[in-house]
């Protein structure tokens, strides 16, 4: 079980990825709605591992991802896109990003990336 | 899906009351079983196949059966053989409206020819809604031949189909410059093309989206359903991108926006598409290429 906090603007993309995680054993201890605000949060709580929207209000999750990484190199941060973002993903992959978690939302491969992380 | 279009038009002409539309519509939905578990119950696919085929299917655009053919799970055959196994849902419609003694078979085709007449449609254009399927429906009421806007909108229509409801209803497609609405979500593109898309109601009408794609019961057009619909949208737009991609297109999506009881302004053209989703009626909007206001 890990301690995961969702960083996402969307309400709705974070209530589906809570209900998957908590399904599936972890404790989503934190939400953020920015990426400043995730960074903050990061900061604040400590997560095992965050997830990242890429494109979000006032500060977007590339941004955030690199604030974070240079707070704690070691951080697990997975970037959540929707299809399509592929220049995106790359810049992330350099940023320290750890993994990828595709919209709209399948769970088999949540669960297999987060497990592959832990 | 014709079935709708007729129902809804025998209301309209006092022919059957809404009640008796919603109950025949109901009875259809339940004569009707989904491919996959089809091809689970014949043995021809495993559950676990099944469900691979329903994942890819959330995010590739395809069809079931078209999946399961490039997989190697089925051959062509037997795809088609489900398919008639599945039954087409215009003659399942028939078949519960002549059981309920509400229209012969004759009566039902006089119908179908006022309808045809009515609504300026061809014969070929009544084959397609009759199919059922959704590829051949869409050209009916929407020119795609308009590079971009035509592949948008129909990826869109398709997803609604398949994220929110079934039962979408369209209306013949129109262009505009200005456009009115009450509530609008939408997501702009930049890149090689400039890309507006918005899902807009003059009322809550939006609300059929919010709830369907968030599963929850929303009442009001708020933050939160708002966010639902622009949720919807971002995703189907990630699937745009993903495939002008392939070919070599690059466009980045901004963050979705929502407003209410304003006006868009664009300098190029607005394509509307009126849908009717489960009876409510929701405007698909695409612009491409041109600049895009709202005030």
């Amino acid at each position: 079980m890990a301690k995961i906090l969702l960083v996402d603007d969307s309400k709705t993309s974070r209530k589906i990825l809570r209900t998957i995680l908590e399904e599936n054993g972890h404790e989503i201890i934190g939400e953020a709605v920015n990426g400043e605000e995730g960074v903050e949060k990061f900061k604040e709580l400590k997560p095992d591992l965050t997830t990242m929207d890429i494109t979000m209000p006032i500060m977007d999750g590339l941004e955030a991802l690199k604030h974070i990484i240079e707070y704690d190199k070691k951080a697990k941060v997975v970037m959540v896109t929707a299809a399509g973002q592929k220049s995106k993903m790359v810049d992330a992959i350099k940023f320290g990003a750890s993994e990828f978690i595709s919209k709209p939302f399948e769970t088999p491969q949540i669960i297999d990336i987060i497990k592959k992380m832990l | 899906m014709f079935g709708l279009y007729l129902g809804n038009y025998l209301v309209e002409k006092g022919r059957i009351s809404q009640a008796q539309f919603n109950d025949l519509m109901l009875q259809q939905k339940k004569t009707r079983v989904k491919l996959g578990l089809i091809a689970v119950k014949q043995k021809l696919l495993t559950l676990q196949q099944a469900e691979e085929i329903n994942d890819i299917q959330k995010k590739t655009d395809k069809r079931f059966g078209d999946i399961a053919i490039e997989k190697k799970y089925l051959l062509v055959d037997q795809v088609t053989h489900l398919l008639d196994m599945q039954g087409n849902p215009y003659l399942q419609f028939v078949q519960v409206m002549t059981e309920n003694n509400i229209l012969s078979m004759e009566e039902i085709k006089v119908v179908v020819e006022e309808y045809r007449v009515d609504n300026h449609l061809t014969s070929s254009d009544i084959s397609a809604l009759k199919s059922g399927d959704i590829d051949r429906i869409i050209p009916v009421f929407v020119n795609l031949d308009v590079p971009i806007t035509g592949e948008c909108i129909s990826l869109m229509l398709r997803n609604v189909v398949r994220f929110i409801s079934s039962s979408i209803e369209l209306k013949k497609a129109y262009i505009v410059r200005e456009y009115s609405f009450g509530s609008l979500a939408s997501q702009q593109m930049f890149g090689d093309h400039k890309l507006f898309v918005g899902l807009a109601s003059k009322g809550n009408e939006l609300l059929t989206v919010a709830n369907a794609y968030a599963t929850e019961n929303y009442t009001e057009m708020n933050e939160d359903s708002f966010d639902s619909v622009c949720e919807f949208i971002n995703c189907i737009n990630g699937l745009y991108a993903s495939s002008l991609s392939q070919v070599n297109i690059h466009i980045d999506m901004a963050p979705p926006y929502f407003c209410t009881d304003k006006t868009i302004t664009a300098k190029g053209d607005i394509c509307v598409v009126p849908v009717l989703i489960n009876g409510e009626q929701v405007d698909l909007l695409v612009s491409v290429n041109s600049h895009v206001s709202i005030n």
